[in-house]
């Protein structure tokens, strides 16, 4: 089930006004060190994503990036407003909306027993993807990345970098338009981030579109086309990098930014 | 598509679970332990105190009748438990899913929400019955390898009735409750308790009659309870009748002794209130299991 690419200079990816509220436990207001029952994740959050871009979503921890992909990936709802993914509504048409995208962490999902080979045919089936369509993507996706040695073997006998293949690879077996990625290195060790950055290029030149969160200048440097600087939940910042930075470095221009919001230094 | 997705979930939770050779092999812990208990010294104890009992009625001999009786009390506490503990195990998937973020992706496929919860169920279901089947062959071997087979067709028949309608309604049960379960430790805990003491609860390793009355009425609240007394039912009822040609009274006695009837608050509870507890158990727990997700997903 291929999707459908949107034209060239198409918004593949539009959030409208979202908003997202949270109820808090006792045990959270302890944490969060308030006495607020409710959280605003996220607070009336727009902006846009072209095709064949890689859009960065930076911001400090709980600034309301996950939350904004979670809505995206129509895992959660947003209290209020809406966000369009190919031009599906996540609201009205989250099944046309999952077709479209693909999510993926950095955290490994895949059970020890299993093989590659077995993994990417599981999720190409429960993605609806046709049998030869789905052999000639497992062929294709696996010699790309250089899986396809490794196709029978147990994931538990593959090294961390082979795993984090094998993860994205699976996360992308049904040719999604849109790939949204939370945290994409986060937690990784220098090798294995390289696979995933080097790998989310390759999407790129794929064709892909692509939406990231990260709280890595490094990274919005290296991969992004465009950038939303989230705080408190609010977009303080949208736009191409280039512009959002100036003459700045991201992450000077991030600490202005923030001073500015905040009305204090980090 | 729902359908077939339906199909391979259920299919992959039940290869996780059976592949996971630890997870089966405890899964089984509790009914090994009344088994071993029993061949170490519980056995010998009950055969000899019932023994002794029958001698007091002036009753000889007998000893083949009570070590059927015996064994059959035993085996149908192996089922009880197997029952219960096989799929509260399987249910470990969906913490396990849960914690590693896999529940996620499958939310993420293009299916409707209903199917992954529906997988986990359907897959505890399959396991319990999968597990419960082999427990059960391995009973009836039992029986007829030590020369005690007394069952009829009707009682084999019974058994697996019993094995369908008690691994549904444990499951209902079982997975409504740890579907509130977030963390692994949490559902650890749960499978160590409600494994130590099942075998208690439902009276696998000593008859309920023997704990204090306040007890045996808790018991009653536990559909355990009712699925023991069906295997109960089925697997002793060939040997009671052997022993009833003995003597009647012992047979009655021991009959109400070894809960093959309740009394239930001054209510006899049978065989058919049994099946009818353990359907209610299931629809009720189903009805709440739909409650829930449709409340889940609201919010």
């Amino acid at each position: 089930m291929e999707t459908q690419l949107p034209a060239e200079d198409e918004e593949v990816v539009r959030a409208e006004n979202l908003r997202k509220t949270f109820t808090l436990s006792r045990k959270q207001q302890r944490l969060e060190r308030t006495s607020f029952a409710r959280k605003v994740a996220v607070d009336g959050l727009s902006f846009a994503a072209q095709r064949g871009e890689i859009y960065g979503l930076l911001g400090p921890n709980g600034a309301g990036k996950t939350t904004t992909l979670r809505i995206l990936s129509t895992l959660i709802r947003p209290d209020t407003g809406d966000a369009y993914v190919c031009g599906h509504s996540v609201t009205r048409e989250p099944q046309k909306v999952r077709d479209a995208i693909g999510f993926m962490t950095s955290e490994l999902k895949l059970e020890s027993f299993f093989t590659p080979s077995y993994l990417f045919d599981f999720f190409g089936a429960m993605h609806g993807v046709e049998k030869e369509t789905l052999a000639q993507r497992k062929q294709d996706l696996f010699a790309r990345f250089g899986i396809d040695r490794f196709a029978e073997v147990k994931v538990r006998d593959l090294s961390t970098g082979m795993l984090q293949k094998v993860s994205l690879v699976v996360s992308i077996v049904h040719d999604p338009a849109v790939v949204i990625f939370d945290e994409p290195t986060n937690g990784l060790d220098v090798l294995t981030a390289k696979v995933v950055t080097d790998f989310l290029l390759e999407l790129k030149r794929m064709g892909k579109s692509i939406l990231l969160s990260t709280h890595i200048f490094s990274l919005v440097e290296k991969l992004c086309d465009r950038v939303g600087i989230i705080i408190d939940g609010k977009m303080a910042a949208d736009g191409k990098l280039k512009d959002v930075c100036g003459e700045m470095s991201i992450e000077e221009r991030f600490f202005e930014i923030y001073r500015t919001v905040r009305g204090e230094e980090a | 598509m729902n359908g077939y997705a339906l199909w391979l979930l259920t299919r992959r939770n039940l290869k996780i679970f059976l592949k996971d050779r630890a997870n089966v092999f405890f899964s089984l812990l509790a009914p090994l332990i009344v088994l071993a208990l029993y061949v170490l010294f519980l056995g010998r104890i009950q055969e000899d105190g019932l023994l002794a009992a029958l001698e007091g009625m002036g009753i000889q001999g007998g000893g083949d009748q009570i070590a059927a009786f015996s064994d059959s009390w035993m085996l149908a506490g192996c089922m009880s438990c197997a029952c219960i503990t096989v799929p509260l195990c399987a249910c470990g998937i969906m913490i396990q899913d849960k914690a590693r973020g896999i529940t996620q992706d499958l939310f993420i496929s293009p299916v409707a929400r209903w199917v992954t919860p529906a997988a986990y169920f359907c897959s505890v279901v399959a396991a319990g019955l999968a597990i419960g089947a082999i427990v059960l062959a391995v009973c009836f071997v039992w029986l007829a390898a030590s020369g005690m087979w007394l069952l009829s067709l009707p009682d084999v028949l019974g058994c697996i009735g019993a094995l369908i309608l008690s691994v549904i309604s444990s499951s209902t049960l079982l997975v409504f409750v740890v579907s509130f379960f977030r963390s692994q430790g949490a559902f650890t805990a749960l499978n160590v308790i409600l494994g130590t003491v099942v075998g208690f609860l439902i009276g696998a390793y000593m008859p309920i009659t023997y704990f204090p009355d306040a007890v045996q009425k808790f018991t009653y609240f536990i559909p355990g309870s009712y699925t023991a007394g069906l295997f109960r039912n089925f697997m002793m009822r060939g040997a009671l009748e052997e022993i009833a040609q003995l003597s009647p009274a012992f047979a009655e006695g021991l009959r109400s002794e070894f809960s093959l009837t309740f009394d239930f608050f001054g209510a006899e509870v049978g065989i058919a209130a049994m099946f009818v507890v353990l359907a209610a158990v299931a629809a009720v727990f189903a009805g709440l299991n739909v409650l829930a997700a449709v409340l889940r997903k609201k919010a």
